[in-house]
């Protein structure tokens, strides 16, 4: 089953991704900012490593561009696609598989998570 | 052909005071975009000190956005085109100005760096701008109606596989649209605060505070897994009644909450403390968080304001919830202060005249006078 990691400060909006995802039939984890993501990824072995990781960009304690910069110092994180979820209009941070503007349309969000995903390593 | 000598100039004396006292923001910097002068114009818009602003630091006032694209277009051989950017000025709040430059040259010709003029270019009646406030709703909606989206389509997918929809996630759904509605009540009531009517009864304080956290905590507490922050009452809460606007009053304390939780980021626990003095009823709510800078804590009741600690990048918001919760305790007759250290969390008080005992007070010539 495919892992998706949530990095998004709004609780309800987590929320709702998880349960949608969840409800996809992916397995959902779930960090509120970019240091707590990243310190729960390098705390990961091979096998718990997500296949995707949502990443709201505007976030408290380490927003989402330095999630970004971080990601790439760790050569295991720097091969995880990013799907980028953001209310700005403009804003286009190019380590990103893909970005998708607020408002999230369902139908479109599952299928940028489809494409975007990394293939699933053989995890059970 | 025109002789320089017909026209006089400026004497050096006169340039920089001009410079200094001036309209005008200048910075040179060299080929790295290493700045060795500022002047005292773009000191006062930004607030910080000369050391601060030599070397890189100058970098740290423009929009983390506009910073990358701005030393592309600056760099040795780009354009020197008139560029639009944001730039923080020392109360926090993101001005957009537009910046020209000139390039100077070391001896031999090659260009040694440039010396940049911005102006602030926003309307001088301050951040009222309705520009930036649009942009700043619209950006402000765009999350509750992704979470409304994406419930309705959970919803959808149940009822097309036959399974009855869960009652949470209704709750969930209809917690979004108060969410909107909240938003939309501060879209309308900005433009026409002054007209803010009160309906006074007297109330139990004790009470609405406790009403106000359970309502923050109802939908949480069943649903989420694990929730970051608890709540610590302290100080009986029995018998203080104030004379006061319920809704309003609400609305108060749920920006305080809503602040608490959102500017400690790490969790942790809530103290909330009722208590009296001088014939006033107080509810305090203190917060593990990050804190204000202090010279900053006046301003904090300011419209738009951000304390230069809570970037946008960082802790998105309209930055109007606390101007209005002060406008309407004041007009309660009472005081909404704050105290603070940086990195260790923020103390909110509400404090407000004590009413007549009782659910029903006393209808007396004093309340009539509200």
């Amino acid at each position: 089953m495919a892992t998706i990691l949530i990095v998004e400060d709004d609780e309800d909006l987590q929320e709702a991704l998880s349960e949608a995802l969840e409800d996809e039939g992916y397995r959902v984890r779930a960090a509120p900012n970019g240091l707590e993501a990243l310190s729960k990824l390098l705390g990961d072995n091979d096998k718990e490593r997500p296949n995707l990781i949502v990443l709201d960009l505007m976030m408290p304690l380490m927003n989402g561009w330095q999630f970004l910069k971080e990601r790439v110092r760790y050569p295991s994180l720097s091969e995880i696609p990013v799907l980028v979820l953001t209310a700005s209009s403009d804003a286009r941070p190019n380590q990103a598989a893909a970005v998708l503007r607020k408002p999230i349309q369902p139908l479109e969000f599952f299928e940028a998570v489809r494409k975007t995903m990394a293939p699933s390593s053989g995890i059970s | 052909m025109i002789r320089e000598t017909e026209r006089p100039a400026l004497s050096p004396d006169q340039s920089h005071r001009l410079l200094d006292q001036g309209p005008v923001l200048v910075r040179r910097s060299d080929g790295d975009a290493e700045c060795d002068y500022v002047n005292e114009s773009w000191l006062r818009f930004t607030g910080r000190t000369f050391e601060e602003q030599v070397g890189k630091g100058w970098a740290d006032c423009l929009h983390p956005e506009d910073l990358a694209p701005y030393l592309e277009r600056r760099r040795f051989g780009s354009s020197l085109a008139p560029i639009e950017y944001r730039l923080r000025r020392h109360d926090g709040v993101y001005r957009r100005v537009r910046d020209v430059a000139l390039p100077f040259f070391e001896p031999g010709g090659k260009v040694g760096g440039y010396i940049s003029a911005c102006v602030d270019i926003e309307d001088p009646e301050g951040s009222d701008d309705p520009t930036t406030f649009l942009r700043m709703m619209a950006h402000e909606l765009r999350t509750p109606l992704s979470s409304m989206r994406i419930f309705v389509e959970v919803l959808r997918r149940s009822s097309a596989r036959g399974v009855s929809n869960s009652p949470e996630t209704f709750a969930k759904l209809d917690a979004q649209i108060g969410r909107m509605e909240r938003l939309v009540d501060d879209l309308s009531r900005s433009s026409r605060l002054s007209e803010l009517e009160l309906s006074l009864e007297n109330l139990e304080l004790g009470d609405l505070v406790r009403r106000v956290v359970d309502l923050r905590w109802r939908i949480g507490d069943s649903l989420r897994a694990v929730r970051r922050h608890s709540i610590e009452y302290s100080g009986d809460d029995d018998g203080r009644w104030v004379w006061a606007d319920r809704l309003r009053l609400e609305q108060v304390f749920t920006n305080l909450l809503n602040n608490a939780i959102k500017y400690s980021p790490s969790g942790g626990t809530i103290q909330i403390s009722l208590s009296s003095q001088d014939g006033m009823q107080c509810v305090s709510f203190v917060d593990p968080g990050i804190g204000i800078p202090p010279k900053e804590i006046p301003l904090l009741t300011r419209r738009f304001f951000r304390a230069s600690n809570a970037s946008r990048e960082n802790y998105p918001g309209l930055g109007l919830g606390l101007s209005f919760a002060s406008e309407i305790v004041e007009r309660h007759g009472g005081t909404l202060t704050f105290r603070s250290e940086m990195g260790r969390g923020t103390e909110a008080t509400v404090r407000l005249p004590a009413g007549a005992p009782g659910p029903f007070g006393l209808l007396s010539e004093e309340s009539d006078a509200r």
